[in-house]
C-alpha cells in the first residue's frame, strides 16, 4: 500500500519536472541579426538589409502567426548567411522559420524553395531533393528550382539529371543564375572554354554591384586561374573589388594569384584579410598551405588543428552548431594536420553519402594516396575522372596516384597534361611529382 | 581498542567508497562528454547486405557498450533493485520493445522527437528509476510498464543517433533492425556482467541493499541529475 503512495508520488514528481522541462526547454534559435565585419559592416546595402532585417524580427516578436513576415526573414537569413559566412546562426534559424510556415502552408512553393535552398547550403543535398521537387509539382516555371534540383545532382553525382534540370533552368529563363550553372556543369565535364564562355554570359546578365554578380565575376576570375591565365583572372578580380571593395571571394582569388606567381606574404595578407570579412574554409585550407611553403611550420601546424576544431563544431553536436555536414572539408583539414587516419574516417562517412560525386571520391583517392594504399586511391580516384574533368589539380592527383599505383606511363601523361592546362598549381603538389620523377 | 580500531576501519572503508564513488562520477562526466560520436568508416556501396547488417548491429552495440553511458546507467538502475536474471530480462524485453516502436516511427517520419526535451527527460528517467530503487523495497509489477514507458523516450534518443549516422536507402530496414538488434545486445551485456559481477555473488545478502543498492543508486542518481540539470540549462 505504501509503496503505491510512493510510486504515486514518484510520478507526479516525475510528470512535473517533465512538464518544466518542456517550458524552460532551450530555445531553438532566438532571432537577431549577426553583425557584419570589416568593410561589409560599413556599406550602404547593410544598412538596408539591418533596417528590413530588423524590422521583420520585431513584427515576428510581435506577431508570431505572421507566415510571410517569417518566409521574408528566412530568406533575409539566407543571403545574410552567404554574405557574412555566419551560416552555423543563419542557416538553423532559416530553418526553423520555414517548418513553421510549412507546417501551416506546406504547399506554399517560396517555402519550399528556400528550405531546400538551406538544406543544399548545409551539405544535405539528398534531403533537399524532396522539397525541390515538390515544388516543381507545384509550380513548373519557377527557374530558381531547377536551379536547386541542379545543384543537388551534382553534389550527388547524378549528373544526367544535373544537365536536364540546368536545360530545363535555361529554357525557363536564362539568366545570371542559369548560365552559371551551365558553365559549371561544363567545367565538370572537362569543357573549360565553354565553361568560360557560359560564366561570361552570366556576368554580363548580371546586375553590376549586386553580390550574387560579384559571385559569378569572381567564378569567372577562378576560371581563368584554374586554367593558366593569371592576368585575366586577376583582371576580373580587380572587377570585382572594384565594385566591391573587399569582397573576400575576390581577396582569396588575388591571394591565390599571388600564390601563383610565388609572392607568398602578399598572398597570405590576402587570405587574412578575406578571412576577417567571411568565414569561409576554404581560406584556411589555402592559409595552412601557404604558411607551410613560406616555411612557417609552426603557424600551419596551430592553423591546421585550429581549422579541424572550428569545423568540428559544424554538426551540431555540441549546441552551437547546425548540422552542417563538413565531413569533406574536415578530410582535407585533417591531412593538412597529418592526421591521415582521422581523414579517411572523414572522407568515407561524406562518401557513404554521396558515392558518385566526383569531388568526393578525388577527396577519398587523395587520403588513401596519404595513407600508402596506392590500389585503393587508384579505384576511387579513376572514378573522380569518371566525367572527363580536366581540373588540373585532379589531373595531377590522378597521376601521382597512378605512378604509384604501377601506371607509370599514364601517370606521366597525365601531370604533364595537367601542367599544360595550369603550369601554377600547388607547389607543394608539384614538389611531390618531382620527388617522385627524380627518385626514378 | 579493538572496537576503536574495527570503528576506523569502517570509517576508513566508508571514506574509500566516497572517495571511489566521487571518482567514478567524475569520469562519468568527463567520459559521457568526451564519447566520440559514431562513425561508418566503410565504404557501405560496396558491401554485401550482410557486412552492412553486421555494420549497423556492431554501432547499436557500442550505442551502448561503451558510448551510451546514460542507458547503460538505465538498465543499471533497472537491475540493481532484484538482481535476478527473470525480472531483469521481463523488464528489459518492454523497454525493448517500447523503443523499437518509437525508434521505428521516429526513422519512417511519423513521429519528429525533439532532442531539447527528449535528451533531459532520458537523464530524468534514470532519476526516477535510482530513486525508486532507494524508496522502494521490492520490485512491482507496475515497475514494467514504467520501464515501458521511459523505452519509448529512450527510442527516441536512439533515432536521434541513428539519424546522425544515416542509413543507406538500399538498405534501410536492414540497417534500423541491425542498430535495434545491436542495442539489445548491448542492454543484454549490461545485464549480464552487472549479474555475473553482482547480482550472483551478493544479491541473496542480507546487506545487499544497504551496501549495493542504496549508494549505486544515489550515485546514479546523482549523476542523471547532473545530466538533467545539464541537458535544459546548458
Amino acid at each position: 500500500m505504501k509503496s503505491k503512495y510512493i510510486y504515486i508520488a514518484l510520478l507526479l514528481v516525475f510528470a512535473t519536472f517533465t512538464t518544466l522541462i518542456i517550458h524552460f526547454r532551450k530555445p531553438d534559435v532566438k532571432l537577431e541579426l549577426k553583425m557584419r565585419q570589416g568593410e561589409m559592416a560599413s556599406s550602404s546595402e547593410w544598412v538596408n538589409a539591418k533596417s528590413v532585417i530588423e524590422g521583420l524580427i520585431n513584427e515576428i516578436n510581435a506577431h508570431p502567426e505572421n507566415l510571410k513576415a517569417k518566409l521574408q526573414l528566412a530568406l533575409g537569413y539566407i543571403q545574410e548567411s552567404r554574405i557574412s559566412g555566419e551560416h552555423a546562426y543563419y542557416d538553423a534559424t532559416a530553418l526553423q522559420l520555414l517548418d513553421d510556415v510549412l507546417k501551416k502552408e506546406p504547399d506554399n512553393v517560396d517555402a519550399l524553395n528556400s528550405k531546400a535552398t538551406v538544406l543544399l547550403s548545409q551539405h544535405h543535398f539528398a534531403d533537399a531533393l524532396p522539397y525541390a521537387k515538390k515544388a516543381i509539382g507545384i509550380n513548373p516555371y519557377s527557374s530558381s528550382v531547377y536551379g536547386i534540383m541542379t545543384d543537388a545532382y551534382v553534389e550527388l553525382g547524378n549528373y544526367k539529371d544535373a544537365v536536364k534540370m540546368a536545360d530545363q533552368m535555361v529554357n525557363v529563363r536564362p539568366d545570371l543564375r542559369s548560365y552559371s550553372r551551365v558553365s559549371y556543369l561544363r567545367e565538370i565535364f572537362g569543357n573549360y572554354p565553354g565553361a568560360i564562355e557560359a560564366m561570361k554570359l552570366a556576368v554580363s546578365a548580371g546586375y553590376p554591384g549586386l553580390e550574387q554578380t560579384a559571385w559569378t565575376r569572381t567564378y569567372l576570375g577562378h576560371l581563368y586561374e584554374v586554367t593558366g591565365d593569371l592576368q585575366q583572372a586577376e583582371m576580373q578580380f580587380d572587377l570585382v573589388l572594384a565594385e566591391r571593395p573587399n569582397y573576400a571571394f575576390a581577396l582569396a582569388g588575388l591571394g591565390r594569384v599571388e600564390k601563383a606567381k610565388g609572392n607568398y606574404p602578399q598572398a597570405i595578407t590576402y587570405f587574412e584579410t578575406a578571412k576577417k570579412q567571411v568565414r569561409d574554409f576554404s581560406f584556411d585550407e589555402e592559409l595552412t598551405e601557404l604558411y607551410r611553403i613560406a616555411n612557417q611550420p609552426k603557424k600551419a601546424s596551430e592553423h591546421a588543428l585550429a581549422t579541424i576544431d572550428a569545423l568540428s563544431t559544424l554538426d551540431g553536436k555540441n549546441g552551437n552548431g547546425h548540422g552542417h555536414y563538413a565531413d569533406r572539408e574536415l578530410a582535407y583539414a585533417c591531412l593538412n594536420a597529418y592526421q591521415y587516419e582521422l581523414a579517411l574516417k572523414h572522407a568515407l562517412i561524406e562518401y557513404n553519402r554521396r558515392p558518385d560525386n566526383i569531388d568526393v571520391n578525388q577527396t577519398l583517392a587523395w587520403v588513401y594516396y596519404k595513407l600508402g594504399e596506392y590500389a585503393d586511391a587508384n579505384k576511387y580516384i579513376h572514378v573522380a575522372m569518371s566525367t572527363g574533368s580536366k581540373n588540373p589539380v585532379l589531373l595531377y592527383e590522378a597521376g601521382l596516384i597512378m605512378v604509384r599505383a604501377g601506371e607509370r606511363e599514364k601517370g606521366i601523361a597525365l601531370m604533364n597534361e595537367s601542367l599544360q592546362i595550369n603550369p601554377f598549381i600547388s607547389p607543394l603538389l608539384k614538389w611531390e611529382g618531382n620527388q617522385y620523377l627524380a627518385s626514378k | 581498542m579493538q572496537q576503536t580500531e574495527l570503528k576506523s576501519e569502517i570509517r576508513n572503508q566508508k571514506s574509500g567508497i566516497t572517495r571511489f564513488l566521487i571518482l567514478v562520477f567524475l569520469f562519468s562526466i568527463f567520459y559521457f562528454q568526451s564519447a566520440m560520436a559514431h562513425v561508418i568508416p566503410y565504404d557501405l556501396s560496396k558491401l554485401s547486405k550482410a557486412d552492412v547488417g553486421w555494420i549497423y548491429m556492431k554501432l547499436g552495440y557500442t550505442h551502448i557498450l561503451p558510448n551510451g553511458f546514460d542507458h547503460i546507467l538505465f538498465v543499471l538502475g533497472i537491475f540493481f533493485l532484484n538482481p535476478k536474471l527473470k525480472p531483469v530480462i521481463w523488464q528489459a524485453t518492454a523497454f525493448t520493445v517500447a523503443h523499437s516502436i518509437t525508434l521505428g516511427l521516429a526513422m519512417y517520419g511519423f513521429i519528429k522527437p525533439v532532442s531539447s526535451i527528449v535528451e533531459p527527460v532520458i537523464a530524468l528517467s534514470i532519476v526516477f528509476v535510482a530513486v525508486e530503487n532507494i524508496l522502494s523495497t521490492r520490485l512491482n509489477w507496475w515497475r514494467i510498464v514504467i520501464v515501458f514507458c521511459f523505452g519509448l523516450i529512450h527510442g527516441c534518443g536512439f533515432a536521434s543517433a541513428l539519424s546522425e549516422l544515416g542509413l543507406p536507402p538500399n538498405d534501410y530496414l536492414l540497417s534500423l533492425l541491425s542498430f535495434n538488434i545491436g542495442v539489445e545486445f548491448g542492454q543484454i551485456s549490461v545485464i549480464l556482467l552487472a549479474f555475473i559481477l553482482v547480482g550472483k555473488w551478493f544479491g541473496e545478502k542480507t546487506w545487499y541493499r544497504q551496501r549495493i543498492v542504496m549508494p549505486v543508486s544515489l550515485m546514479i542518481g546523482t549523476i542523471a541529475m547532473y545530466w538533467t540539470i545539464e541537458r535544459i540549462f546548458f
